[in-house]
This record gives C-alpha cells, sequence and structure tokens, in this order.
C-alpha cells in the first residue's frame, strides 16, 4: 500500500515533469538522491565517482522524460539506468586500472590500525560487501541495503524472481563468511580476551 | 526439518522473509540444534552491522551542480538540432508546385538568354534572309513576322538558322582575312603569323575589322621543324 502510494507520487511528479516542471524535477531528485547514493556508493570505490554516476543517471532521466513508460514503476525505470551507469564505469575500470600513491599509502595504514583493534567493523563490512561478485552484489545492496522488493529487483536487474532469492541468499553467506572471523575476534575481545601477540 | 533444509533458507528466516508456518518449523529446529543456532546468530550480527550502517548521502552541492549540468546539455542539444535537424522538414505540396513552377521558368529564361548570346552579335539581323524571296515557306513567312531581338525566339535553332550563322561567319572569316595582313599556314596547318595590319581598312560588305591586338612574332630560324614560334 505504501509502495502504491510512492508509485503513485512520483507518477504524478513525472507527468509533471514531461510539461516541463523543473520544480517537480528537483522534488523528484532530492527523493531518490540520497537512495542511489547509498547503493551506488557501495558498488563503485570513490565517493565521486559515485556522486558523478548519480548526477548522470538524473541527467538521463531528464533527458529522456518523455519516453518513460507509466506502465511501469519510476524508482525501477531509474534504478535500472543507475546500475546499468555503474556496471559500464566498472568495466571502464576493469580495462584501466588507475591508482594513485597516496591513496595505497592511506588504504595501509587503515588495513594494519583495523588488524590490531577490530573494534569498528564498519569499514569490514563495506570492504566484504565492495568484494562481492558483482550480480550478487547488485542483488543484495537493492534487496538489504535499499530494501526493495524481490519482485521489483527482478525488474530492475532484469532476471527472474527465483535468480534474485537465490542471489541475495547467495550474498548474505559469503558476506557470513568473510565476517565472521572478525566478529569472533570482536567477540573475544570485549569478553576480556588477551591479546594475540602478533597483534600488540 | 533436517539442517540442509533449514540452512538453505537460514538468511531469509533472520530476515523475516519466510512464511509463518515454516518460520515456526525452522525456530522449532534452531532450539534443539546448536550448530544452526550458530549460524542464525552470524546472519544476526551481519543484520545488525547492516542497520547500524550509516547510509551513504549525496553533498550538499548536488542539485546546483546537477541542474547546471542539464542547463548545459539543453544549450548543446538547441544548438546540435540548429546545426543538424534531425528529419527533414515537411513541406505542402501547393508550396513545392509553385517552387517546381518557378524553378522551370527561371531555367527556361536562362537558356533562352544563353543561346540569344551565343547566337553572335545583334547588329546583324538573324531573321533578314529568311523573308527574301517570293517563294518561301509558310514557316519562313512565320520566321519574318517574328521580332528578331526575342530571346527566346533565337533560341529555336532551325536548321534554316544554323546554315545562316555559318554563313554569316565565313563572310566574316573571309573578310577579317581580307583586312589584316600576311598569313602564313605551317604544315600541319595552324596559323602562326598573323600580323596586324587592319588600321583604317575599308569596311567590307559593311563591316569593319578592328586591329589585332596580340601579335604573333615569326622568325625564320624559329621556323624550322619543331618551332611553332613564341608568342609576345
Amino acid at each position: 500500500m505504501e509502495n502504491e502510494t510512492a508509485k503513485q507520487q512520483d507518477h504524478d511528479l513525472f507527468h509533471k515533469v514531461q510539461d516541463g516542471d523543473m520544480v517537480a524535477f528537483n522534488d523528484l531528485v532530492n527523493r531518490y538522491r540520497d537512495r542511489l547514493m547509498n547503493v551506488i556508493g557501495r558498488m563503485l570505490p570513490s565517493r565521486e565517482e559515485s556522486e558523478d554516476i548519480v548526477q548522470e543517471t538524473f541527467l538521463r532521466v531528464y533527458q529522456h522524460r518523455s519516453s518513460f513508460d507509466f506502465k511501469h514503476c519510476f524508482s525501477t525505470w531509474l534504478y535500472t539506468i543507475a546500475l546499468n551507469l555503474a556496471r559500464n564505469e566498472l568495466r571502464k575500470k576493469k580495462k584501466y586500472r588507475f591508482v594513485d600513491i597516496a591513496d595505497i599509502q592511506n588504504t595501509e595504514i587503515e588495513v594494519s590500525v583495523e588488524a590490531k583493534i577490530p573494534s569498528d567493523l564498519g569499514p569490514a563490512l563495506n570492504e566484504a560487501i565492495g568484494s562481492l561478485p558483482e550480480k550478487y552484489k547488485t542483488a543484495f545492496l537493492l534487496r538489504d541495503i535499499e530494501e526493495m522488493p524481490y519482485e521489483e529487483v527482478a525488474r530492475v536487474l532484469s532476471v527472474p524472481l527465483g535468480t534474485v532469492k537465490s542471489r541475495v541468499n547467495r550474498a548474505r553467506s559469503i558476506l557470513r563468511d568473510k565476517l565472521r572471523p572478525r566478529m569472533e575476534e570482536r567477540n573475544a575481545l570485549s569478553k576480556g580476551a588477551l591479546l594475540p601477540v602478533s597483534l600488540l | 526439518m533436517r539442517c540442509r533444509k533449514v540452512r538453505s533458507c537460514l538468511s531469509a528466516f533472520c530476515r523475516g522473509e519466510i512464511a509463518p508456518g515454516v518460520a515456526g518449523d525452522i525456530t522449532r529446529h534452531i532450539d534443539g540444534c546448536p550448530s544452526c543456532r550458530r549460524e542464525a546468530e552470524a546472519f544476526r550480527a551481519v543484520n545488525r552491522m547492516l542497520t547500524q550502517q550509516t547510509p551513504l548521502k549525496t553533498g550538499d552541492d548536488f542539485s546546483a551542480r546537477l541542474f547546471a549540468r542539464i542547463a548545459n546539455e539543453n544549450f548543446a542539444e538547441k544548438r546540435e538540432k540548429a546545426y543538424l535537424p534531425g528529419r527533414i522538414p515537411l513541406v505542402g505540396a501547393s508550396r513545392l508546385a509553385v517552387v517546381a513552377v518557378t524553378a522551370v521558368v527561371v531555367l527556361l529564361v536562362g537558356a533562352g538568354i544563353n543561346l540569344s548570346q551565343m547566337a553572335g552579335p545583334s547588329s546583324v539581323p538573324l531573321a533578314l534572309s529568311t523573308s527574301t524571296g517570293s517563294g518561301g515557306s509558310d514557316n519562313d513567312l512565320y520566321l519574318t513576322v517574328q521580332p528578331t531581338h526575342n530571346p527566346l525566339l533565337n533560341s529555336q535553332k532551325s536548321v534554316s538558322r544554323m546554315v545562316q550563322q555559318y554563313n554569316r561567319w565565313r563572310e566574316l572569316s573571309r573578310v577579317v582575312r581580307s583586312q589584316s595582313g600576311a598569313e602564313q599556314f605551317m604544315g600541319n596547318g595552324s596559323t602562326v603569323v598573323m600580323a596586324s595590319s587592319g588600321y583604317g581598312s575599308a569596311p567590307v560588305n559593311g563591316i569593319r575589322i578592328r586591329p589585332v591586338v596580340k601579335n604573333y612574332l615569326f622568325t625564320p630560324e624559329n621556323s624550322s621543324a619543331g618551332a611553332r614560334g613564341a608568342v609576345y
């Protein structure tokens, strides 16, 4: 019911956008920009690139506003565009890998600190999500981070519902396996166990 | 329920995505199975971490930059369309007909003017001889009543007019030869020397030839085979 209301609101706004109402477009941007960023920002390595992709998504939406089919959900269309752009960006990155020396130095420092004191599991979680295979990652982000219904995830990714469920399940299992050692370590620290000599 | 079956849907169970009937079965199994309980705990811990994650947000200037880009893209699109139209503009049939008729008229007039200019000096009445003689045909009679300066009429090339033109140029060349000085011909028949001496010569058949401007020099030294003279 809530989804239906949100869908109707999106459609009302988009009708106005098609009539050239930029205020309505601004409302749509404000509705979705952080949600998109929350997904795309976990797919791409840098924040600047993610923001560029989110911007490009809204730009494409505006450019192709006349071709939107109101039979479909606006959010499905929006996420499909954003994920396609992010995938293209990742593909380009695979071809040409640019590495900044400063980034390497920072990463090394962060990793070493984290290995010694695993008090904050946030970076570890992000790292684990980032290391997921792309098809599992997109399904997981849309379902568990964005909390999108399975049916809509299936429409965004253009795959059957069963495939989405199995991908999400697989992604959760991989995350659990990757994070388990960190979590056990943390539990041990919180219980006051002695640190291993190698970590001191 | 067996462990394998429970573990296949344990992550969904921990997220509350399992139907109540099946969820009850899983709960009962977990209560009695420590290893499956540990697995369920691990999933719940990951879920807790996910909920504690700080959501990523766009920057404050996101909208400003986006709308600036949209403004730039709009401008670029307009410029592109101005130079490269996406489709051929439609023209009405009536407008096309008017354009076609105008084009035909312009072409006809242009062709008439060109042919009349090619016909030679207008001081010689071209249709004069066609009216001579009493035994002229109806066609000749028709030609005589037409104005000789009409460019459209001049453009109509009949056989008699072509013969007449040929005769006129033949007469002209004869007059030129008689009014100018000596002329020599090489073995291949091309004129090499043509000295100008036509100043003040008497008109022949009412035609006076203007003096030759460009002189060709011919000397005995370069009159041998291969030499063609030089222009000065």
